[in-house]
């Protein structure tokens, strides 16, 4: 049976698993949201800053640990960003063109990213676990919780406050808003919808990045990893709602509070009683539950 | 090594061949190269001169075969993207290297092997049954190497007897694919039945009194049936055995391990078998090793096959590995192929076949050695160039040497060779821990292989300690 100490590692490593999911859907979600774009090289993002984050790790692995899985994933965050803002120039051929072109432009990015990766960091899984061990263990009953996987949830919550207030009470996240709801009004009130549009790519690249950055410790860079995570992602993403960080948080919990149950309970069944729940969740809120009918 | 050692080593890996002097894979392939078809023929037995005589009746004296002019082409498969690429790229370059050590020496009677590919199969059934088809029919190739996953294996197994081209994979574990009688796949890398075994002796010798077994495992092929062989085994040496957790996740699927090492600390077994690989060993290891979970748990890892490079980090002490190969064994002392197999992977290709890597590079370079004599032993008994079900035949009762030792060819296309187990743990002087190089045990082919003709999951649920002559 379980025992308490199981019931507190298991709540834990449902948050902690909402808080990879989370990470990862943020991004894709705000890029959405005011660009109307479903950026499937979203994962390529990700494991863009996995990648850039390692290399980081290693050449300045002479530093405190501590002081750099604070410091590595803000700068992999922001090169990766960097990278989204050149994305976007491309992008621009695709805005007015029909969704399936849409698509078809971002998974050709997907296959160019995985390729240009490949040869840089070549196929070997890549991980940095000196970090994950310097942060030790939480002795929970028998068991031992890694510390690293609470700073993952703190990091989490801190993205999630983030973007909240960036969104909610700052000039420029109204701005967004704006866009995002009206475009072409915003457009007629003097908006640069252009510069917008650059802003909300830095933001939600640098968030697949930092994702990528802080994990990289725990799941290792490896090709296929921005795949798996881009489906786990779309997920949360599609259950919460498209376009909306807070369909992304509340989605992100709801799957990893299920999963946790299902692995308990029937532990075959993981991945389809996530799809399942997705398509039920379609078939009552199609517009997910959190998004706004169209 | 010690004398102990030693003889342990004779008898597994180098069996039958005690004192043979091997001058290096370099000398190796010219010797090999400079066999004429009628030399190899008069150290053959005498069944090969009589089916000499009855092919050249059948196919005319008067009109030999003569060797083609153009290069042989031989198409080149495996998992270069995705979860599968970790295996799949270190795989193809050992293929490409042994290409370019045999055409260095001359190629295969004279004739030079032109690589086509290597093609990414992702490990996918449909993208591999893509790849062979096109190779097949758009360039011609009755002769393809390489895949890594049992799931597009089976599918190219089908494929081959279908298409009739000669297929050699680079991994594949499976026993299913021989649960049908194939006519042109021949394996050179073991078996989940194999793996399975050899697993549940190894477990037998670590902790004699086992009583509870548990397993997490990817699901799918390879995952399901290195289980079954496992626990089939183990049962039938100990029926009172009880499985307490049996975990599942999908293959490149694993992102947040920790629900599945809760469990399996929580069910508290005796002994965890796994066969993991790839990325999700990775997550695996990297969330088990804070956790306790090695602390407490005797875990088997069956498809661990080195210990070194960039992932070394990640190797947990205390962990009982087992393989058919690692980067160092066959010790390099004792059988040099091995160390000239590794030193001039790296002059190619800047770096050693990492981890489990080493022995995709050296099953495909294998494939490619095992390709060229059964070509020279086919021309030799149908006096000229061979077609392609003639090399298929020449295949069976083959002796290869390789990296990997000396592996036969069976009768039912599989190989025969030994199986090595080993326990990590910290020495001083090496910051990650390493394969214990005092506590490495081998398994001899004859009691961990299932043998020809006989339907694994009967043998292994009926398995016995036999003794080995």
């Amino acid at each position: 049976m379980i025992d308490l100490s199981f019931a507190t590692y298991y709540i834990l490593g449902s948050l902690f698993f909402a808080s990879l999911v989370f990470l990862i859907s943020a991004g894709l979600n705000v890029i959405f949201g005011v660009l109307r774009i479903i950026n499937l090289a979203h994962g390529s993002l990700y494991l863009l800053g996995s990648y850039v984050a390692y290399s980081l790790f290693i050449a300045f692995s002479s530093l405190d640990r501590i002081l750099l899985s604070v410091t590595v994933p803000l700068l992999a965050g922001l090169i990766v960003g960097l990278v989204g803002i050149g994305l976007e120039y491309f992008m621009r051929t695709v805005y007015r063109l029909p969704i399936d072109y849409q698509l078809l432009f971002t998974f050709g990015l997907i296959l160019i990213f995985a390729d240009v990766m490949r040869m840089i960091w070549g196929v070997n899984p890549l991980t940095f676990g000196a970090v994950y061990f310097a942060y030790g263990t939480a002795p929970i009953g028998n068991l031992f919780f890694p510390l690293y996987n609470i700073f993952i949830i703190a990091v989490t919550l801190f993205v999630g406050l983030f973007l909240w207030y960036f969104l909610q009470r700052t000039r420029l996240g109204s701005v967004v808003r704006a866009v995002a709801s009206e475009r072409e009004m915003s457009s007629a009130l003097g908006i640069d919808i252009k510069r917008v549009f650059i802003v909300t790519f830095l933001i939600g690249a640098f968030l697949g990045g930092l994702g990528g950055a802080v994990t990289v410790p725990v799941l290792p860079a490896s090709p296929g990893a921005d795949i798996n995570i881009l489906i786990i992602a779309f997920v949360a993403v599609v259950v919460g709602g498209l376009g909306s960080v807070k369909g992304a948080f509340v989605g992100a919990l709801l799957l990893s509070a299920l999963r946790t149950i299902i692995l308990i309970v029937f532990p075959e069944l993981e991945l389809f009683s996530l799809y399942l729940f997705m398509v039920a969740v379609l078939l009552v809120r199609p517009y997910g539950l959190f998004g706004a009918k169209e | 090594m010690s004398a102990k050692d030693r003889r342990g080593f004779i008898k597994t890996v180098a069996a039958g061949v005690a004192g043979l002097a091997i001058g290096g894979i370099g000398g190796f392939l010219a010797s090999s190269m400079n066999q004429q078809p009628t030399t190899t023929a008069r150290t053959e037995t005498r069944t090969v001169t009589l089916r000499e005589t009855i092919t050249q009746t059948v196919t005319g004296a008067a009109s030999p075969r003569t060797t083609p002019t153009t290069p042989l082409k031989v198409g080149v498969i495996n998992p270069l993207s995705g979860g599968g690429a970790p295996l799949g790229d270190p795989g193809a370059k050992g293929g490409l290297l042994a290409v370019e050590l045999i055409n260095q020496a001359g190629g295969i009677l004279g004739r030079r092997i032109e690589v086509v590919g290597p093609i990414d199969t992702v490990g996918l059934p449909d993208r591999a049954v893509d790849a062979v088809t096109r190779l097949v029919q758009q360039e011609g190739c009755r002769i393809i190497i390489g895949e890594v996953t049992s799931a597009a294996g089976l599918a190219i197994a089908d494929a081959a007897d279908r298409l009739g081209f000669l297929w050699m994979p680079c991994e594949v574990w499976t026993p299913r694919v021989f649960e049908t009688r194939r006519k042109f796949t021949f394996r050179l890398s073991w078996s989940d039945a194999a793996a399975g075994v050899g697993a549940a002796l190894m477990a037998l010798r670590i902790k004699p009194d086992v009583r509870t077994i548990a397993t997490i495992n990817q699901d799918y092929a390879h995952g399901r049936d290195n289980w079954e062989s496992f626990r089939s085994t183990i049962q039938a040496l100990k029926p009172d055995v009880r499985v307490v957790e049996e975990l599942w996740f999908p293959l490149y699927g694993l992102t947040d391990a920790t629900p599945f090492i809760t469990r399996l600390m929580a069910a508290r077994p005796d002994i965890v078998q796994s066969t993991i690989w790839g990325s999700d060993r990775f997550v695996f290891y990297r969330q088990a090793v804070p956790a306790g979970y090695f602390r407490t748990v005797l875990h088997l890892d069956t498809c661990l096959t080195g210990m070194d490079g960039h992932n070394r980090e990640t190797w947990p002490d205390g962990l009982y590995a087992g393989s058919q190969y690692n980067r160092f064994y066959p010790p390099w002392d004792l059988w040099p192929i091995n160390k000239e197999f590794n030193e001039a992977f790296i002059r190619r290709f800047g770096q050693p076949a990492f981890a489990e890597g080493a022995q995709s590079a050296a099953n495909m370079f294998t494939n490619f050695l095992a390709l060229k004599q059964a070509i020279e032993k086919a021309a030799a008994t149908v006096g000229g160039w061979p077609e392609i079900d003639e090399v298929a035949q020449a295949m069976v009762g083959m002796r290869v040497i390789g990296p990997k030792g000396i592996i036969t060819i069976r009768e039912d296309h599989e190989f025969e060779g030994p199986q090595v187990w080993a326990r990590t743990k910290y020495v001083s002087g090496v910051p990650y821990p390493i394969v214990d190089p005092n506590e490495v045990v081998t398994f001899p082919a004859e009691l961990t292989v299932p043998p020809p003709g006989v339907a694994w999951r009967e043998w292994v649920r009926n398995y016995k300690i036999r003794a080995i002559t």
